[in-house]
């Protein structure tokens, strides 16, 4: 079995900054977030200074609250840092606007979340469909019943997620993250609400895709056995990176 | 993401809490239905009833007589009439080029005896019905929808034709027959002529015999017989080509003995009937009747309108409500499609393109249903007039601009709701969304 399909496909925001899929090297500089917490404010993340290669294997743990859910979401460009600098490839996040975000992700970011983040409403092969009509291009579009054959559930295709067991639902979730054949596959505890066999059947799968497609894999779990598997772990506490 | 991604969404989002999905378009089809309904039997109402003061014509016609206006003819609707003036085809042209006139239709009436049957070998010795004397009420029928005519049973006679008929009910109290039973029988119709015999001043006639085939009600002129205006001006013809027949069978005065005028609108009945006053002519119309009334329908519209307009604005309240009760169950699912790429604008169609489902879906059934409430309506108050001896209204005409805008209107109202919880939607933070799981 393996997976089809490059990262070859530029994409063009409606704001002139051209997104690519080439490059997901990943680099933190000094970057802080905080969060207000009624008159107050929490600091999430504490002048963080990160490099990953492009194409590398990363595995993030920490405790609750640690901030790296906050730090994958500042890496997946849904929100901006609010101090330091933060590139993935060669796109500046803190200065891309909303709508160049959207892009970005778009084009760039795979994301796998714990809770699946599959809509109900669809089917499997509809949730892969959806994820690949958000992009303008065709370009690098991966047919969805591929992906599905690719991660073993082509016979499920036509099924609701809520008919679906919870690895089989991660394995959708990840087929729907490389729709769009993404250079960055962001993993927030993929494996947090699996049973064993199924948590190992994932991660094969995660790391199969990193390996075949080359791109970066980036993933935050409590789990150290899973973390035990990445080329590269770091550790986050109260904010501030540990190596 | 597409439309057709958008609309897929939308649906099974609706069909996903059928009972809330089905409330919410229940209120929309509430609002539809009272606005299409209480504007469909207020429209039937008010048509009826402006109708029945112009006898059947248009509200914007006005009866003008062979006779001079009195100084204060234009201050009355009524008719004041100070002595005959002869109405010229000079004078239907002058009318006719005048501003705000659209039409100006001719009368021609003429003195006849008239025959019920049984019919006998003379007007008068034979016959159980004697005959009497009547008018002649000739018009241009083509032109009957301009005219203050209501048939009541039957039709009108065709235009051009020479042995049809139309009469009033007052020809009804000399045959001795009723409205249903006098449709397509005959009557002989003598057109008399006076000239000078022998023994001083006699009479002969012309004699037709005519199918009755409609009962009227008109204002055209006063005459019991309505026919085409050929049939009238053969009349006329006949009579003048004698000698006056005094008091009895008098020439007449005038080739026209009136003329209808209709106004361009009813704003310019005002102006029109100046017009005519102005050239000396007596003349009536229902005007400041008529604007009274519809006054008054205006009011009654004004408050019909605001009560639909309270059924439709609650309608929306609950679009709105069911709309923000889904954006926030999802939450989660918002910051996902945003977390895989969705832009603002493409949750924001999500949530009113569902906003427009309801709105349409209550629109359509809401619409539908409020025509066959005004319909029910109809054949309820038409039995009960009925039941009254009265004359029954005319319901249940498809107004498609009512219709159009119904529907139109509630699945734009529908919108309008959902673009608060729409936009409450597309602006939910990304991180947030997905945090919120």
């Amino acid at each position: 079995m393996r997976l089809i399909g490059s990262r070859q496909a530029p994409t063009r925001s409606t704001h002139g900054h051209t997104i690519t899929r080439l490059g997901s090297a990943i680099h933190l500089r000094g970057v802080s977030h905080w969060y207000r917490s009624g008159r107050s404010q929490v600091e999430a993340l504490h002048d963080v200074e990160l490099e990953i290669p492009a194409g590398g294997y990363v595995a993030l743990t920490g405790p609750s609250g640690a901030g790296k859910s906050t730090l994958l979401s500042l890496i997946g460009g849904l929100e901006r840092p609010q101090s330091g600098t933060l590139t993935v490839g060669q796109h500046d996040l803190r200065a891309l606007r909303v709508d160049e975000l959207a892009a970005y992700r778009r084009a760039t970011i795979g994301f796998i979340f714990q809770h699946f983040g599959l809509l109900d409403l669809l089917s499997a092969r509809e949730n892969i469909e959806l994820a690949a009509s958000l992009s303008a291009s065709s370009r690098g579009r991966l047919p969805a019943r591929d992906l599905l054959e690719d991660v073993g559930l082509l016979d499920r295709a036509e099924h609701r997620p809520g008919q679906l067991s919870g690895g089989e639902r991660q394995r959708v979730a990840i087929a729907r993250a490389l729709v769009n054949d993404p250079s960055l596959i962001l993993a927030d505890e993929p494996t947090g609400n699996l049973d064993a066999a199924s948590a190992m059947r994932v991660l094969d799968l995660l790391e199969r895709v990193h390996v075949e497609r080359g791109c970066t894999l980036l993933v935050v779990t409590h789990n150290e056995a899973v973390a035990q598997r990445a080329e590269q772990r770091y550790r986050l506490d109260g904010g501030r990176l540990l190596a | 993401m597409s439309w057709l991604d958008s609309l897929t969404l939308a649906s099974r989002s609706l069909r996903r809490r059928p009972g809330r999905a089905l409330l919410t378009i229940l209120a929309v089809t509430l609002g539809a239905t009272l606005l299409v309904a209480l504007a469909s039997v207020a429209t039937s109402a008010g048509s009826r009833i402006v109708s029945k003061l112009t006898n059947g014509g248009p509200a914007t016609a006005i009866k003008v007589s062979a006779s001079k206006a009195d100084s204060d003819q234009a201050y009355t609707d009524d008719l004041r009439a100070a002595g005959p003036k002869a109405i010229t085809d000079a004078t239907l042209e002058a009318v006719r080029q005048s501003p705000h006139v659209a039409t100006v239709i001719p009368v021609v009436t003429s003195r006849i005896l008239a025959v019920p049957p049984p019919f006998g070998s003379t007007a008068t010795a034979t016959s159980s019905q004697p005959a009497y004397g009547d008018t002649m009420v000739g018009v241009d029928l083509r032109q009957a929808r301009n005219l203050p005519i209501t048939v009541l049973d039957g039709r009108l006679p065709q235009p051009g034709v020479l042995n049809e008929v139309a009469i009033t009910e007052s020809y009804l109290d000399h045959s001795n027959k009723s409205v249903q039973s006098v449709v397509g029988t005959q009557v002989e119709i003598a057109e008399p002529q006076a000239f000078q015999g022998q023994g001083g001043l006699q009479f002969r006639a012309r004699w037709i015999r005519a199918e009755i085939v409609g009962v009227v009600s008109q204002q055209v002129g006063s005459g019991a017989f309505l026919v085409s205006i050929q049939q009238a001006q053969l009349a006329q013809t006949w009579a003048q080509g004698g000698v006056d027949g005094g008091d009895v069978f008098p020439l007449p005065a005038s080739k026209y003995s009136g003329m209808i005028v209709v106004a361009s609108s009813l704003d310019d009945v005002h102006a029109v009937r100046q017009m005519i006053t102005g050239l000396g002519y007596a003349n009536t119309a229902p005007e400041h009747l008529v604007a009274s009334v519809l006054r008054y329908l205006r009011v009654v519209d004004i408050v019909l309108a605001g009560i639909g307009a309270i059924a439709l604005g609650i309608a929306g309240l609950g679009v709105a409500n069911a709309l923000v009760a889904a954006v926030r169950e999802r939450r989660r699912e918002i910051g996902v499609l945003k977390a895989i790429g969705a832009r603002d604008r493409d949750i924001l169609r999500w949530f009113l393109l569902e906003a427009c489902t309801v709105g349409l879906l209550g629109g359509l059934i809401g619409t539908l249903a409020g025509l066959l409430i005004a319909l029910w309506v109809g054949v309820s108050v038409n039995t009960y007039l009925t039941e009254q001896g009265l004359q029954s209204i005319q319901f249940g005409d498809v107004s498609w601009p009512l219709i159009g805008t119904a529907i139109v209107g509630t699945t734009l109202l529908a919108i309008a709701a959902g673009v608060v919880p729409a936009l409450q939607a597309a602006r939910l933070s990304p991180r947030e969304a997905v945090a919120a799981a």
